[in-house]
């Protein structure tokens, strides 16, 4: 019996190493190599094994919170976009369509085909001073100088990035509006709901855990996007992705950007405890 | 092992073992790399910036010393640096610095000094550049400059007319169409030649805040800070931008796309630089960065350089061979070195980065 028990406990040990081994090679490893940076510090293009805390200290000063805060607010915006222009997109192909379901689950992904960066140089095209857009309304003799905000600004971030991540946020959504049980969406009509009130009281909070994972799903590289911002942003536009991706590019300051990192893991943790709560289906245990 | 493997009889009849394990070895050179292995030996891995991988000049290498070279592109020193220093010292044979990283570089541990006998060109170059003390440490020699210049003003002549003032980056009448580069020594040292401080690189914590505070005030008449020179070149192109800071080498492939582009030192000082091929710390091909460093000063890399992408040679007997209208059209007189101010290392890089990031996130 008890050898019995002891092939068992090898078996799944046996199973259970590669599974380890991916994980911490390519997940703990790495964090624990941030870590552990992030309490070192850079001299002379070196790193130092010398404890310090400077990192964190540099990091909490007005300039560096203020580019958090900022990233913070941009990833929220382009959340809460793409949920409003997400959600209508799940709900008809899951519940509204049969015949072009298919297809039109390929033309949400098939944006994914392409390179993000194609995708964030064709907005260029697209909003320029001389893009299709000023064209169109010149032309149409809706304005006579073309649009400067258009490119180079925020609003140039937040619509890429949003056009780059709304499947992130289609998908996990769809999934779950598909499993819908619809006895549940008969029984409320049964009851004598209308269409909003089955939608508000039914469907709605049954979709939460959807809709939590998409905001999750777009809210995490959203904080981290960098190349969109450098490319299609203004001035104004720094995100701390950029101000990371310069420590460990150009400044050489591995100890500053792993302590970023870290503070961006902290801030994508916290939000991801609020999405996955809010997004707990009413009732459930 | 009872029987002896005996490969012969894998091969067509009449193939000696020797010829056997040449094929082999061969193949799997072929399979991992491109070229043959002997092409190998006389191909280096060459750390750049992006305008001295174009193909005029890995013609000429083929042709003239018979060197072939693959370009990975960096577009700031402090990117160079990095890289090199996040482990690029084991991809790379030799790299282009520009005179104020060279000290810090082999500070760092990055290069490998030169032999200075090996460059017999040294001698074809003006006298300002043959013994440059910045490319000589601990009386060892990392390098000798093949090309200077200066970043200074680009702008489309067409929209702004002729510009002669850095003003024009402070020009209400441009607003929306200016740009800036995206680093932090070269756009404050341009905004502390503004303000007409002399040693830009060696500003003190209080020169450093006026000039941000410069920076901030102009940042209502800007359209971007450009990374890339692609980038900024696409700006000049759709007039998104019709005056920056930039690089000498986006005025060419402007000119030739039909817009007049025009390029300025501007009155208030430009910031100059040279640059030479060093060797990366550990390369196994020494000899042949010395022979291609030695190349780049040869009067015709010089030729190629002047003629192709605007780039003012270090090499005089180069110079010479240029018409004159060119050589003055490039502004290439050594005599115009006064009017530069060439950038040294900067004592506290990382306040450096700090201020520039509250530029940008202002």
């Amino acid at each position: 019996m008890a050898a019995r028990k002891a092939r068992d406990f090898a078996a799944a040990s046996a199973f259970l190493v590669p599974p380890a081994l991916w994980i911490g090679v390519l997940f703990i490893l790495p964090m624990a190599t941030m870590a552990l940076l992030s309490f070192w510090k850079v001299v002379d293009y070196n790193i130092v094994a010398e404890w310090t805390l400077a990192n964190y200290e540099r990091l909490i000063r007005p300039l560096y919170l203020g580019i958090f805060w900022r990233t913070i607010k941009l990833a929220l915006i382009v959340t809460f976009i793409s949920m409003i222009i997400g959600y209508p997109v799940a709900y008809f192909l899951a519940r509204k369509t049969k015949r072009f379901r298919l297809t039109l689950l390929v033309l949400v992904i098939l944006p994914l085909w392409t390179s993000y960066l194609v995708r964030t140089y064709a907005w260029m095209l697209i909003l320029g001073t001389n893009g299709a857009i000023n064209q169109t309304l010149q032309a149409l003799g809706l304005t006579h100088e073309p649009v400067a905000w258009l490119l180079y600004s925020d609003f140039a971030v937040t619509l890429a990035l949003v056009h780059i991540y709304v499947p992130f946020f289609i998908l996990p959504l769809y999934a779950v509006l598909e499993k819908l049980d619809p006895r549940l969406l008969e029984a409320a009509k049964d009851l004598g709901g209308g269409r909003w009130r089955t939608f508000l009281h039914v469907t709605l909070p049954l979709s939460l855990p959807g809709i939590a994972t998409g905001c999750l799903f777009v809210f995490i590289p959203s904080m981290g996007a960098f190349v969109t911002p450098e490319l299609l942003g203004g001035a104004r536009s720094i995100m701390i992705g950029s101000v990371v991706a310069q420590q460990f590019g150009v400044s050489f300051d591995y100890p500053l950007g792993s302590a970023m990192s870290l503070a961006i893991l902290a801030i994508i943790l916290v939000f991801a405890t609020l999405f996955l709560r809010a997004g707990k289906p009413a009732g459930a245990a | 092992m009872r029987e002896k493997l005996d490969l012969n009889v894998l091969l067509p009849a009449g193939m000696t073992r020797r010829q056997t394990m040449k094929a082999l070895a061969a193949s799997l050179g072929m399979s991992a790399l491109p070229g043959s292995a002997f092409a190998q030996e006389r191909t280096l891995n060459y750390f750049t910036w992006s305008s001295w991988g174009e193909k005029p000049f890995a013609d000429l290498a083929k042709a003239k010393v018979n060197i072939e070279f693959r370009p990975t592109f960096f577009s700031s020193s402090d990117e160079m640096v990095a890289k090199l220093r996040g482990g690029g010292t084991k991809l790379y044979d030799m790299v282009v610095p520009a005179q104020h990283f060279v000290a810090l570089s082999v500070r760092a541990g990055l290069f490998e000094p030169l032999d200075p006998a090996k460059m017999t060109h040294r001698d074809d170059l003006f006298p300002e550049f043959q013994n440059d003390p910045n490319w000589t440490v601990d009386g060892k020699l990392y390098g000798v400059p093949f090309v200077w210049g200066a970043n200074a003003m680009a702008f489309n002549r067409k929209l702004t007319g002729e510009i002669d003032s850095m003003k024009a980056l402070f020009d209400p009448k441009w607003k929306g169409r200016i740009a800036l580069r995206d680093d932090a020594e070269d756009t404050l040292c341009m905004g502390a030649l503004m303000l007409g401080i002399k040693d830009p690189t060696n500003m003190d914590e209080k020169a450093l805040q006026e000039v941000k505070k410069l920076l901030i005030s102009q940042k209502p008449l800007l359209r971007a800070y450009w990374k890339n020179v692609a980038d900024l070149q696409t700006m000049l192109a759709s007039g998104e931008v019709v005056v920056a800071w930039s690089f000498l080498n986006v005025i060419d492939p402007l000119k030739k796309a039909g817009i007049d582009a025009g390029w300025v030192w501007p009155k208030e000082g430009a910031l100059g630089w040279s640059e030479a091929v060093s060797a990366v710390k550990g390369t196994k091909k020494l000899a042949l960065v010395e022979e291609f460093a030695n190349f780049t000063l040869s009067p015709e890399y010089g030729e190629v350089m002047a003629r192709y992408n605007s780039y003012a040679p270090a090499s005089k007997v180069a110079v010479d061979r240029l018409e004159p209208k060119l050589a003055a059209d490039l502004g290439i007189d050594p005599k115009a070195f006064g009017r530069l101010t060439f950038k040294g290392n900067l004592a506290n890089r990382s306040r450096w980065n700090d201020i520039w990031n509250e530029v940008k996130a202002a």
